[in-house]
């Protein structure tokens, strides 16, 4: 109660407080400014007022690093939409060091299917091979590892066209993001990940971050900063693409990908079913050839295979 | 005695008819739980393992047998390991289930123990075996969980099977000019060091960055300038020689100065080492130069 009005002046300074022109994310004072201006540290004196906030201060400051990228992303900030093949959308945003570019695909408008490529050299080279002049997006994919002599392999359950590439792994969490190939797609969970072999089209990776509008992702050791991509369905069978991007690669965590997908799906006002993360680092990868973007690692990397959203032309004529 | 039994044969005879007309049927109807209070089932457990200090994120080696001590044999049972699950990872779960045991058994399937966090005092494990409403512990096992000691060259995670580590002593050359990096890996896969080309125009400081599948993208500082100007490296790896046992990194490293400008497009960093080939946004690259770095790799370490 006391600390109140000191805290929110303070608050008032920090929000005004100049960057000095440079792109350092100073986000440790959006957690910092609802805190100071809720404090309400009754039985305090007045004489240890400064030294407690100073310290209320640092001890914020040193611990909220990890909501560097969610709490950018709540800031107001630069969007731009645009209307893509299929009635899809996509909108990409601005904020600080970070760029976000969510794609919303109404259920049946594009047919998904999984490529299974095995490409060493730029995503920008990997991808070419399967964009067509009806593509939406091609999104990077699943995991991959090394055999023994240290060559890359790909991980995860890879089905091309009804043909199995790579074998489903006992992952005990994650899924399978399957297609048919005409319009109709579906996320399964681990348990019952052996459901992607029914599918044409179907590709494993980890972890599920939102389940049924939530998020389900807790940190843990390994993760850390990096690009990330996910995508996720609702039970309608819409598909939301979010992929959180930074110059050098360290965009943020799963955690924080996950909270900023539910922000997202819920200012869409669509309820997710299920949102599986794609590969992170390099691996994450968003490119939008209908308007000549491409959002991820530029240099070069090991690509084991895609996910690509091609305009449902049949839906369409249909129509 | 005897007299008295000859006197009452009648009665006792009748006696005795009942008795076993009621006690043969029940002890048919109960013979197994009769079997299961007269069987004599011991058993001992007894875990093992080679080295009570295990690197942090290490697998811990534990074996374990089973010898059955008892007269009978030990019916279908469980085995689970017991421990802080604060510092030690049971997967993919704690217990493993055993069939029937007479004489030794040694468990080749027990759950992969890692050790995840790092206590102020031995961590505690156990092993506890039950079989129907037999059970008993083994011995105690404590593991002191340390800090990884830095490897000497870039090597195969063992504890990962089939990731790479660079932590290690690299020779670097940053535009033609030779030097040297000295990196550590985290478990995040985060990456921090020190780099030192004494002839070149950036001569030492620190690195910080990240390796990701094969993918080396880090900083390179300037020291002094650290927020105004960088160095910024982005390479691929792969492992040469004729038996692998040399991993090369080959990339470019852009000098940077801090900008305002943002970019419509990224370029392709790490191929063409031109300061018009890679871009980033509120950065802006002044030079361009080859960035090669190689070391000895241990693929059994």
């Amino acid at each position: 109660m006391f600390l109140a009005p000191l805290g929110r002046s303070l608050a008032s300074l920090l929000k005004e407080a100049p960057t000095h022109g440079t792109a350092v994310p100073l986000s440790w004072y959006d957690h910092l400014l609802p805190l100071l201006q809720e404090t309400d540290l009754k039985g305090i004196s007045e004489t240890p007022r400064l030294p407690a906030c100073l310290f209320l201060l640092l001890a914020i400051a040193q611990s909220s690093f990890a909501g560097t990228a969610y709490s950018e992303f709540m800031k107001p900030h630069r969007a731009d939409a645009s209307k893509l093949h299929g009635n899809a959308e996509v909108v990409t945003h601005r904020f600080g060091e970070y760029q976000l570019v969510e794609i919303f695909i109404p259920a049946g408008k594009v047919k998904v299917t999984v490529h299974d490529l095995q490409i060493k050299g730029t995503a920008a080279e990997a991808y070419e091979q399967i964009i067509t002049a009806d593509t939406v997006a091609v999104v990077g994919g699943g995991f991959y590892g090394y055999d023994k002599d240290g060559d890359e392999t790909p991980i995860g359950l890879t089905r091309e066209n009804g043909v199995r590439k790579v074998a489903l792994m006992p992952w005990s969490h994650g899924g399978v993001l399957t297609s048919d190939g005409d319009g109709h797609v579906r996320i399964y969970p681990a348990k019952t990940a052996a459901q992607g072999g029914r599918w044409a089209f179907a590709l494993q990776s980890k972890p599920i971050i939102v389940l049924n509008n939530n998020v389900d992702v807790a940190r843990n050791l390994r993760d850390s900063d990096f690009n990330r991509v996910a995508v996720g369905t609702t039970s309608e069978g819409d598909t939301l693409i979010i992929g959180l991007f930074h110059s050098f690669g360290q965009a943020g965590t799963l955690v924080q990908l996950a909270r900023i997908y539910k922000e997202v799906a819920d200012q869409r006002g669509v309820m997710i079913l299920r949102a599986l993360a794609m590969d992170g680092g390099a691996g994450a990868q968003i490119h939008l050839p209908e308007i000549k973007k491409s959002f991820g690692d530029t240099g070069v990397s090991y690509f084991p295979n895609a996910i690509k959203f091609d305009k449902n032309s049949e839906q369409n004529n249909k129509k | 005695m005897l007299s008295f039994i000859k006197k009452h044969k009648l009665i006792l005879g009748f006696i005795a008819s009942g008795v076993v007309s009621v006690v043969g049927p029940a002890a048919v109807y109960f013979q197994d739980e009769v079997k299961l209070v007269i069987k004599d089932r011991e058993a001992k457990v007894e875990i093992f393992t080679p080295t009570l200090k295990v690197e942090l994120n290490k697998k811990i080696e534990i074996e374990a047998r089973i010898d059955s001590v008892g007269r009978d044999e030990l019916s279908p049972g469980i085995l689970s390991l017991e421990t802080d699950a604060q510092f030690i990872s049971l997967k993919p779960s704690r217990s493993v289930k055993l069939g029937p045991i007479s004489g030794s058994h040694s468990v080749d399937s027990l759950p992969e123990a890692i050790a995840i966090n790092i206590p102020n005092k031995p961590v505690k494990i156990i092993a506890r075996y039950t079989s129907g409403e037999f059970s008993t512990v083994s011995n105690n096992l404590y593991i002191e969980i340390v800090k990884p000691a830095i490897a000497l060259h870039p090597h195969f995670d063992r504890s990962d099977t089939g990731r790479i580590n660079l932590s290690g002593e690299w020779e670097i050359q940053l535009g033609g000019v030779p030097g040297t990096m000295t990196i550590r890996q985290g478990t995040d896969n985060k990456i921090n060091g020190s780099f030192s080309v004494p002839g070149g125009t950036w001569s030492a400081g620190a690195v910080s960055g990240h390796k990701d599948g094969k993918t080396f993208r880090a900083h390179f500082s300037i020291p002094g300038k650290e927020n105004t100007e960088t160095i910024r490296v982005a390479g691929y790896f792969d492992l040469d020689g004729a038996k692998g046992e040399l991993i090369e990194l080959e990339g470019c490293a852009y000098h940077l100065l801090r900008s305002p400008l943002t970019y419509e497009n990224g370029g392709a960093e790490g191929v063409e080492c031109t300061s018009n080939s890679a871009f980033y946004d509120y950065w802006e690259v002044t030079s361009a130069v080859r960035f090669y770095a190689k070391s000895p790799f241990d693929k059994n370490e």
